[in-house]
C-alpha cells in the first residue's frame, strides 16, 4: 500500500476520532494541532530527539563551575577556559557554560534547556565500547544487557513489531537513527528503527517475485523479501514526509546540524516516529583540546560551537515550523572526562558529566549542583555522580511517553529515580492500547506479571513453530515449544518459578515469522 | 523447569545426513555450492577448474596453503602525498619508501590512518584474488574468533597478529591459541600487557575461556576463580622496553624488536618480566579436576611452561572441540544445530579434532565431504555476510581491478604516489564497513553478531539499513559509469565479458539464463522470473527466442558500437535483475 493511501484511510478511520478524544481543552486551543487537522500530515505525540557526543564529553569544561574556578585553575591550567569569557545564566551565579555556547545561553535563559549535573552510573567503566554499551543498553556497570533501552521501550509499545507493520496505527518507522544503527534501538528480537542516510533517495526494492520455497532456503528468502518489503515502503513514508516539509530557519554546515535538518523535516512532514537519534563524534580529546594559549578556542570550542549551533537552530526552526511543544531533546556521552588535564593538553576517560535536556516543555534551569573540585585533585579523580543516567532516561519514558510504573520497570529493568524534566500539560495515554494491539499478535501470555508459572498462548500458520524464553542479558532459558504444528492457537505453561525476577523475552518463531513479548517476573 | 504442551508436538522433519562420506553425483552443482561455501563467490573459471575431478582431488586442493608472501605482496605504502609548492601539503613516509612495504617499519603513530587502509586494501585484495583454497575465508574465521581491533591497537601490531593468523589458518588450533595468547597485539587489545601480579587483569584470562576455547555453553562451567587463577598464570609478559631508532636524522622510539636487517625490520614482540609474574600456585576449579598449576622458575621459561600446563588443562576438556566445531558449522553450513545435528554432525567432528590434537584440516576435510554437507536441505539458505557478498560479486562478475603497480598521480600541485588497485580496494572496505563488516576492526571481542548472536544469527547482517546499501554497491558495479575511483579507474561489472565466457550458449536466451543462474544463484528461481529474463529483458517484449540470438550473433560478427549498445543494455538490465533479488543474497 502505497502511503498516500495510508493517509487517507488514516484520516478517514483511525486517527481523527481518537486525536479529539486525546487532547484536553488547553491543548486543542494551540496551533499546531489546528494546523494539524487542516495538514495531511497530521502530527500526533511526542518526539524524543537523542544526541550522542560520541568519544566521552569533558563537561567540565562545557559547564563550568565558577564557584570552584580556582581549584579547577590549579587542576588544568593548561586547558582552563578565562572566567570572564565564561557565559552567564539567569539566576545562576555559580554556573557558566563554554564561551562558544551563545546560542544555547538563550535558550537557557528562555526555560528551554535543562542542565543537569553530574549525570553517570556506579562503578564507571573506562572503555569508550563498554560505556557506550552501558549507556545505549541502560545496564549496570557489571551486566551485558543485549537490548537498547530504546529498544525496550519501543517493542513494549509495539509490541507486535515487525509483524504486520507498517499498519494504519503506525505506518512510520518507530525510530529513526541518522546513519549507523546503534545498540539504542535493539529491542529483544531485532531492531525496532531503521537508519536514514539520504531521506530523498529511497532504495527501490524489485517486487516480491513470488519465490515459494520450503525448508531453509525458504525461511532465508522469505526473513530477505520481508526486510526489502519494510525498507521499501519505510523508505517511501520517510521520503514523502521530507518533502511534504521545508526548514524555516538556516542551518550551519556541519554534520550535526544537517542530520537535525533532515530530523526537523521528518517530524514536520508528519512521521508518527517517536524517537530520532542523530551523532556528533570528536569528544575524545586526549590531546590538544584547545588552543596552547587561547583555552577558549581550538578542537573543543569547535566542538561546543557545533553542539550549541545545531541544537539552537533545531529548537528555532521547531518553533517556527510551530512543532516545538512536540519536541523534547537530549545529549549524552559514555563518560565525562578527568578532573586533572593530562600533559597533552587533553583530559582521559573519566565518569560522571553535566548532560542537557532541551525543548518548550520541560523545568528549565539547573538540576542538581556543581561538582565540588578540590585543591588537590589527583590524576585519576573524576566527576562525582549525582543522578544516575538512568534516572534521565526512566523521567522521560514516563514523563513524555506516558509509560505506566509497571511497564516502566520492565523497560528500564529496574525502578529508577524520577527527575523533575518534563512539564507537560497531558500524558497521552490512550494511543498506548492501539499501539500494543496494532499489527498481528500471535503470541501472549498471562498472568504476566507473574511469579510462578504462566500461560503462554500462540497462534501458528502451521510448520516449524518454536517458543523460546530469554533473559535480558540474550541467554536462552528454556526452549518451551520446538516443533511441527499445525495451524491454530496453542498454549503452553511455562513455570519460571526458579527464576530471579526480571525481565524475560518470550519469542515465537514460525518458520519466518517471529514475534516476541515481554515477560515479568515478579517474586 | 515444568513445560507442559497442551496439544501433541509433531516432530520436525530433520537434516538426518550425519558425517558418512558423500558419494553421490559431483557435478557443476555440487562444485558450485562447494565452492560458495569454502571460498567467496563461485567464479566460472574456478567450477571449470574442478569439472572432472573427485571430491577428494576437490577437497586436497581447497585445504592447500597458499605460498608464502614476498615482500612485494605484503601490504604497502601507497600514501605518500608530494607537494613541493606548498610543503605544508606534504605527508611523506620517511621510514618506507612508496611502493614499499611498512609493515616492519617503525611504527611511530603518524600513518596509522594511512597504513590501517593500506593493510585492510591489501586484505580485501588477497581476498579478490584468493587462489582455489579455503584458506582466505578461515583467515576471516579466525579474525572472527580471536576478534581485535586494528583501531585499538595500530596497524603494525596489527600485521604481526595477521601473520599468526595466516600462519595457523589451516593448522593446529592449540599451538594457534599458545602463540595468540603470547600475540602482542592481543596483549594490547585484551590489556594482558598489563596484568602483573601487583595488578591482576582478568580480560583474557576470561575471554580465552569464554571466547576462544571453551565457549558460553551449558557445558563450560568454569568458575569466576578460574578466570582469577588464569589470569595469575598469564601474569608477566608486556611489551619490551623502548629502543631509539633514527631516520633521516630524527630519532623515534618503539617498543618493537629488530628482527631482521639490510632493510631493518621491526615487529612487536612479547618479553617476560619475572618481577612482574605471579609465582604463587594457582588452584582452580572442580571443572578442572581441581588442577593447581605452579611455577617450577620465575624465568621465561617456567611462565611459557605454566601457559602450557594452563592451554593442557583447558584443551583436556571436551567442550573445546565442540566449541569450535559449532563455530565452524555456523561459518560454513547453517546456524541452527538441533540434537541430531549436535549428535551426529557436532560430537563426531569433536572427536576428530581432538584425535588429531587439534589439527583443524581433518575436521574440515570430514565435513566437507560429508553427505550432510550435501544435503539438499542444507543448501542455499546461508544468508552471505558482507564480504562473501561484495568480494563474491566482484570475483562472479571478474570485476577488473585497476594496476597493483605504483602510478603516481598529479592532482593541483600534489602528486599522490597511488597504487591504482589500492584505490579500489578501500572503496570495497568502506562498503563492506556501511554494511556492517567492517574487516580488521569487528564491533569487540565477540566479533560479529551475525557469527555468534541467538537467534537471528546470519540474519543479523541484513536489516532495513544493510540491505539496500549492499544492493546500491552492485548497482553502481552495474550502471554505465560504474564505482569511479579517481586516475580514470572504477569498478564496473563488463557485461560481454561476463556473457561471452558462455561460448555460444550466450547467443540462445535459454541457455544464457540457464548458465547464468547456475553460477549466481543457489535457489530455483520460478517460471515467472525465467520468463521475465527472457521475455522482457533479452527480447524486449517479443515472443521470438531469434530476436536475441541475431542481436548477440550480430554483434559477435561485427562488434560495432550500434550492435554492442543493443547488447550490452539488455545484459546490464538482466544482470542486474538478477542480483537485485532476494535470491542473490543466499549461496
Amino acid at each position: 500500500m502505497k502511503r498516500r493511501n495510508f493517509i487517507k484511510n488514516a484520516a478517514a478511520g483511525v486517527m481523527l476520532p481518537s486525536l479529539f478524544g486525546r487532547y484536553n481543552v488547553e491543548a486543542v486551543g494551540m496551533t499546531p494541532w489546528l494546523s494539524a487537522l487542516t495538514n495531511a500530515a497530521t502530527e500526533t505525540d511526542h518526539v524524543l530527539v537523542i544526541i550522542r557526543l560520541n568519544g566521552g564529553n569533558d563537561a567540565l569544561q562545557m559547564v563550568i563551575p565558577l564557584d570552584q574556578y580556582s581549584n579547577l585553575t590549579t587542576a588544568r591550567s593548561n586547558i582552563i577556559i578565562n572566567e570572564n569569557s565564561v557565559l552567564r545564566l539567569n539566576g545562576l551565579t555559580g554556573t557558566g557554560l563554554h564561551p562558544a555556547m551563545t546560542g544555547m545561553q538563550s535558550l537557557y535563559n528562555e526555560g528551554k534547556l535543562k542542565i543537569i549535573q553530574g549525570v553517570g552510573y556506579p562503578n564507571q567503566n573506562f572503555s569508550h565500547f563498554r560505556s557506550t554499551d552501558i549507556y545505549m543498553s541502560a545496564s549496570n556497570a557489571t551486566e551485558n544487557i543485549t537490548t537498547g533501552w530504546m529498544g525496550r521501550y519501543l517493542a513494549n509499545e509495539y509490541a507486535n513489531y515487525p509483524t504486520g507493520y507498517p499498519n494504519n496505527q503506525m505506518p512510520d518507522p518507530l525510530a529513526i537513527q541518522l546513519n549507523e544503527m546503534t545498540l539504542t534501538f535493539q529491542g529483544p528480537a531485532q531492531t525496532m528503527g531503521v537508519t536514514v542516510s539520504d531521506p530523498n533517495s529511497p532504495y527501490n526494492f524489485l517486487d516480491d517475485n513470488g519465490n515459494t520455497l520450503t525448508g531453509r532456503m525458504g525461511k532465508e528468502l522469505t526473513y530477505l523479501r520481508n526486510i526489502a518489503k519494510q525498507a521499501d515502503k519505510y523508505g517511501e513514508v520517510i521520503q514523502i514526509a521530507y518533502n511534504k516539509a521545508a526548514n524555516m530557519v538556516t542551518y550551519p554546515n556541519t554534520s550535526l546540524a544537517n542530520q537535525l535538518k533532515i530530523v526537523a523535516r521528518l517530524i514536520k512532514g508528519g512521521l508518527k516516529t517517536r524517537v530520532y537519534m542523530v551523532q556528533i563524534g570528536g569528544f575524545d580529546t586526549h590531546s590538544n583540546q584547545t588552543d596552547q594559549t587561547d583555552h577558549s578556542i581550538g578542537a573543543y570550542a569547535n566542538l561546543m560551537t557545533q553542539l550549541s549551533q545545531g541544537i539552537t537552530a533545531f529548537q528555532r526552526d521547531c518553533e517556527a515550523m510551530r512543532i516545538q511543544d512536540r519536541v523534547l531533546g537530549m545529549t549524552f556521552s559514555e563518560f565525562g572526562r578527568r578532573i586533572k588535564s593530562n600533559g597533552s593538553i587533553g583530559t582521559d576517560h573519566g565518569a560522571s558529566y553535566a548532560s542537557f535536556v532541551f525543548g518548550t516543555r520541560l523545568y528549565g534551569g539547573m538540576l542538581g549542583v556543581n561538582p565540588t573540585i578540590s585543591a588537590n585533585v589527583g590524576a585519576g579523580d573524576t566527576v562525582a555522580m549525582q543522578y544516575d543516567f538512568r534516572s534521565i532516561y526512566a523521567s522521560i519514558l514516563a514523563d513524555w511517553f506516558c509509560v505506566n510504573p509497571t511497564d516502566l520497570n520492565t523497560i528500564m529493568l529496574r525502578n529508577y529515580q524520577k527527575l523533575p524534566i518534563v512539564n507537560s500539560p497531558s500524558c497521552i495515554t490512550d494511543t498506548h492500547d492501539l499501539n500494543v494491539a496494532a499489527g498481528l499478535r500471535l503470541i501472549s501470555s498471562y498472568p504476566n506479571p507473574f511469579s510462578f508459572a504462566t500461560t503462554i498462548e500462540f497462534e501458528t500458520k502451521g510448520g516449524h513453530t518454536m517458543v523460546q524464553i530469554f533473559d535480558v542479558e540474550g541467554q536462552l532459558i528454556a526452549t518451551p515449544v520446538d516443533g511441527q504444528y499445525t495451524e491454530g492457537k496453542y498454549k503452553v505453561y511455562f513455570n519460571g518459578g526458579h527464576l530471579p525476577a526480571g525481565t524475560y523475552y518470550a519469542r515465537l518463531q514460525n518458520e519466518a515469522i517471529s514475534q516476541v513479548r515481554t515477560l515479568m517476573k515478579v517474586q | 523447569m515444568g513445560t507442559t504442551i497442551v496439544q501433541e508436538k509433531a516432530h520436525r522433519p530433520r537434516v538426518v545426513a550425519g558425517l558418512t562420506p558423500y558419494t553421490g553425483t559431483f557435478g557443476k552443482e555440487q562444485i558450485t555450492h562447494l565452492l560458495k561455501r569454502t571460498m567467496f563467490g563461485a567464479k566460472k573459471a574456478d567450477i571449470d577448474f574442478f569439472m572432472g575431478k573427485t571430491l577428494s582431488e576437490t577437497i586436497n586442493t581447497l585445504l592447500t596453503e597458499p605460498p608464502a608472501l614476498t615482500d612485494a605482496q605484503l601490504p604497502l605504502n601507497n600514501y605518500n602525498r608530494r607537494d613541493t609548492t606548498t610543503p605544508a601539503n606534504q605527508k611523506i613516509d620517511p621510514s618506507v619508501p612508496a611502493g614499499q612495504t611498512w609493515v616492519y617499519a617503525v611504527d611511530d603513530g603518524n600513518f596509522s590512518g594511512e597504513r590501517r587502509n593500506s593493510l585492510k586494501s591489501w586484505w580485501v585484495g588477497q581476498m579478490i584474488n584468493q587462489p582455489r583454497s579455503v584458506f582466505e575465508k578461515m583467515v576471516l574465521f579466525w579474525h572472527n574468533h580471536f576478534a581485535t581491533e586494528v583501531l585499538d591497537t595500530t596497524p603494525s601490531h596489527f600485521w604481526n597478529h595477521m601473520e599468526l593468523i595466516r600462519k595457523y589458518a589451516l593448522g593446529n588450533f592449540k599451538a594457534f591459541t599458545k602463540d595468540m595468547t603470547l600475540d602482542m597485539n592481543m596483549l594490547r587489545y585484551l590489556n594482558g600487557y598489563l596484568n602483573k601480579k601487583s595488578a591482576p587483569d582478568e580480560n583474557y584470562a576470561r575471554e580465552l575461556q569464554e571466547l576462544f576455547t571453551l565457549g558460553k555453553g551449558p557445558n563450560s562451567q568454569y568458575t569466576e576463580n578460574d578466570v582469577k587463577a588464569a589470569a595469575k598464570v598469564l601474569t608477566g609478559w608486556t611489551y619490551p622496553a623502548s629502543i631509539a631508532v633514527v631516520i633521516n636524522g630524527t630519532t623515534y622510539r618503539t617498543t618493537q624488536t629488530l628482527v631482521g636487517t639490510n632493510p631493518d625490520k621491526y615487529a612487536y614482540r612479547r618479553v617476560f618480566t619475572a618481577t612482574n609474574h605471579d609465582t604463587t600456585s594457582k588452584q582452580f576449579s572442580t571443572f578442572y579436576n581441581s588442577t593447581i598449576i605452579t611455577n617450577t622458575a620465575n624465568t621465561e621459561a617456567g611462565a611459557l611452561k605454566e601457559i602450557d600446563d594452563l592451554l593442557n588443562m583447558i584443551f583436556a576438556k571436551d567442550e573445546v572441540a565442540m566449541y569450535i566445531c559449532r563455530r565452524i558449522y555456523r561459518f560454513f553450513v547453517y546456524y541452527e544445530i538441533d540434537q541430531t545435528i549436535e549428535n551426529e554432525v557436532i560430537t563426531p567432528l569433536a572427536t576428530i579434532f581432538r584425535q588429531s590434537n587439534y589439527d583443524i584440516k581433518p575436521v574440515l576435510k570430514t565435513l566437507f565431504s560429508s553427505e550432510h554437507f550435501f544435503e539438499t536441505g542444507l543448501k542455499a539458505c546461508l544468508i552471505k555476510s558482507p564480504v562473501e557478498n561484495v568480494i563474491g560479486f566482484v570475483r562472479e562478475f571478474d570485476i577488473a581491478i585497476p594496476t597493483n603497480v605504483l602510478t603516481p598521480r598529479t592532482s593541483g600541485t600534489i602528486t599522490y604516489d597511488e597504487i591504482p588497485s589500492y584505490n579500489a580496494y578501500i572503496s570495497i572496505v568502506n562498503n563492506l564497513a556501511t554494511q556492517a563488516q567492517n574487516i580488521g576492526d569487528p564491533p569487540n571481542v565477540s566479533g560479529w553478531p551475525a557469527y555468534y548472536q541467538e537467534p537471528l544469527f546470519h540474519e543479523n547482517w541484513i536489516n532495513t539499513d544493510t540491505f539496500p546499501k549492499r544492493l546500491r554497491y552492485s548497482d553502481q558495479m552495474m550502471t554505465t559509469t560504474g564505482v569511479t575511483l579517481g586516475g580514470g579507474n572504477r569498478l564496473i561489472v563488463d557485461n560481454i565479458k561476463f556473457t561471452d565466457q558462455f561460448g555460444a550458449d550466450a547467443s540462445n536466451p535459454n541457455l544464457l539464463i540457464e548458465r547464468t543462474l547456475e553460477i549466481l544463484y543457489r535457489v530455483p528461481p520460478t517460471q515467472a522470473m525465467l520468463a521475465y529474463l527472457k521475455t522482457n529483458i533479452l527480447l524486449d517484449g517479443q515472443a521470438s527466442d531469434h530476436y536475441w540470438t541475431d542481436a548477440w550473433d550480430a554483434f559477435k560478427a561485427n562488434p560495432i558500437l550500434a550492435n554492442y549498445n543493443i547488447v550490452n543494455t539488455r545484459l546490464q538490465k538482466f544482470y542486474t535483475f538478477i542480483v537485485r533479488n532476494p535470491e542473490y543474497q543466499l549461496a
